[in-house]
């Protein structure tokens, strides 16, 4: 194939990829809200459209047309700059992550990936890792209190939780031997007996407990707690911008769902007679909903007890499961 | 098409370190170091480096810079605390000018090497196996020291970071 055509079809499946992910992101916003809703025994939106679907469509015009308000102390090209780093690295990550198996078109066999490189897995965490200054910038410029305090607990709670989720997705990779998210799908085909998810118990139960500090998720949401922090690094931004930051953090939870179906829970592979594609959205759907269904349910921590959990609990837990996993291999 | 993205990574790579020294503020230069950063990750990204693209971007971009910004951000550094730099441009050009014989002397010496093919390696040259393969037999032992630097690094930080008992 020349490369002219290999550009273009990048360029399609990048532009499918975000797409379809931003309105994932945005239906997923309504689902929250109806979720949390009904396990609050409320209605949640209902005036605007059929079961209050539109009111999506309503908050997108409210976003768009809202004044754009820029503090006067604030660093002005930083503070433009922050949403813009938290949507991109959000979406910029998702270039290496395998959603189907292929499939064949008109006789054109089509990946469904952008972009294979053999080292998916560490680029998918790393890109994510980069998205850290989003709020950090955010948070330094924006010349506010509780957005400076936000950002301190955003960089602290993130950066510790990296080292849990590199720790323990470690686990399972030293069983498969590769990085490749291809591979590590390839790895559990045939059947949900052979999902990690038996074989890693411990590195799954780290490796999401990470996934909800990391994009901070409820009970970890320390970064946004409005009775203490008002609204964290956000505090200042209102309009657009402040969408950017939100639209990056629901293609996060997207990101760290579909990792986690992909490492420990079988990913693409077709179980009994459901193809694989229907397989892994309901598996990403099932993690949306865990996520909604855990922030209705559970109080926040404090920032010390998550501190106090994440290096004195999960990661000693990690490194031992590491040295079990090499034991049981050599 | 390799060259065009070179040029472009390259391009971004020299904004970004000039823009780290001229800027006056340290979060800007902190942030055009970033940029910098993430160009060299393309770059090892291009020369079929996979390994080292993604550890570039995990450890420099994702934890060292933030740390700095962090550690920017909790000084509270004021714009009168800057010194001022009168004619910070003139002083960097005859910098410049200083160093030139040195530059002649590298690139001389680039010159001079014996002639190699310059052609970026295929597939498998720098993914994790043989990354591997090549750092636990042949640099072993400068592997492990450089370990042990690191956890000397990490005990000195403990014990200054430890609160006196009065």
């Amino acid at each position: 194939m020349s490369e002219t055509a290999v550009i273009i079809e990048t360029i399609v499946k990048a532009v499918v990829v975000l797409s379809v992910v931003a309105g994932m992101g945005a239906f997923a916003t309504w689902i929250e809200r109806k979720v949390l809703a009904f396990m609050q025994r409320r209605l949640g939106p209902m005036h605007v459209g059929p079961y209050g679907v539109l009111q999506l469509a309503a908050d997108g015009i409210k976003l768009f047309t809202k004044e754009d308000i820029i503090p006067q102390n604030a660093l002005k090209p930083i503070f433009v700059l922050a949403p813009i780093v938290a949507a991109t690295s959000a979406f910029v990550a998702m270039a290496a992550i395998p959603y189907f198996p292929e499939f064949t078109v008109f006789g054109y066999t089509v990946h469904p990936i952008v972009s294979d490189i053999n080292v998916a897995l560490l680029y998918v965490m790393g890109v994510a890792s980069v998205g850290i200054y989003g709020p950090l910038l955010a948070g330094m410029s924006s010349a506010n209190k509780w957005s400076l305090l936000g950002a301190a607990r955003a960089v602290v709670q993130i950066l510790s939780f990296e080292v849990v989720s590199g720790l323990s997705v470690l686990a399972p990779i030293m069983m498969i031997g590769s990085l490749s998210l291809i591979d590590i799908n390839d790895f559990q085909s045939g059947g949900v007996t052979n999902w990690l998810l038996w074989k890693q118990p411990l590195a799954f139960l780290l490796f999401a407990i990470a996934g909800f500090a990391e994009t901070n998720r409820s009970p970890f949401d320390t970064i946004e707690f409005e009775a203490e922090i008002v609204s964290g690094f956000a505090t200042e931004y209102s309009g657009m911008r402040w969408g950017l930051f939100f639209v990056g953090e629901y293609a996060n939870m997207i990101t760290i769902a579909v990792l986690v179906s992909i490492i420990f829970m079988g990913g693409y592979n077709p179980i009994w007679f459901i193809p694989g594609a229907i397989v892994m959205l309901l598996k990403v759907s099932f993690w949306i909903f865990l996520f909604l269904w855990v922030r209705a349910a559970w109080p926040h921590v404090r920032p010390d007890q998550l501190m106090w959990v994440c290096w004195k609990v999960l990661m000693p837990l990690a490194l031992v499961n590491i040295l079990i996993t090499g034991i049981v291999l050599v | 098409m390799a060259d065009i993205v070179f040029a472009i990574l390259a391009i971004f790579a020299l904004v970004g370190a000039f823009g780290m020294i001229s800027f006056h503020s340290p979060i800007h230069s902190a942030l055009s170091f970033i940029v910098t950063i993430l160009a060299l990750a393309g770059i090892f990204a291009l020369l079929s480096a996979p390994f080292l693209f993604a550890v570039q971007i995990i450890v420099y971009a994702g934890a060292i810079m933030v740390l700095m910004l962090f550690i920017i951000m909790f000084l509270n550094v004021r714009e009168s605390n800057f010194p001022k730099e009168p004619n910070k441009f003139i002083s960097m050009f005859f910098g410049s000018i200083l160093l030139l014989p040195v530059n002649i002397f590298i690139v001389r010496a680039f010159l001079k090497m014996p002639e190699k093919s310059m052609e970026i390696v295929e597939d498998g040259f720098g993914n994790i196996g043989s990354l591997s393969m090549e750092l636990f037999t042949r640099w072993l032992l400068p592997f492990e020291a450089i370990s042990i630097l690191l956890l000397v690094a990490l005990v000195g930080a403990v014990v200054l970071a430890r609160k006196e008992e009065s």
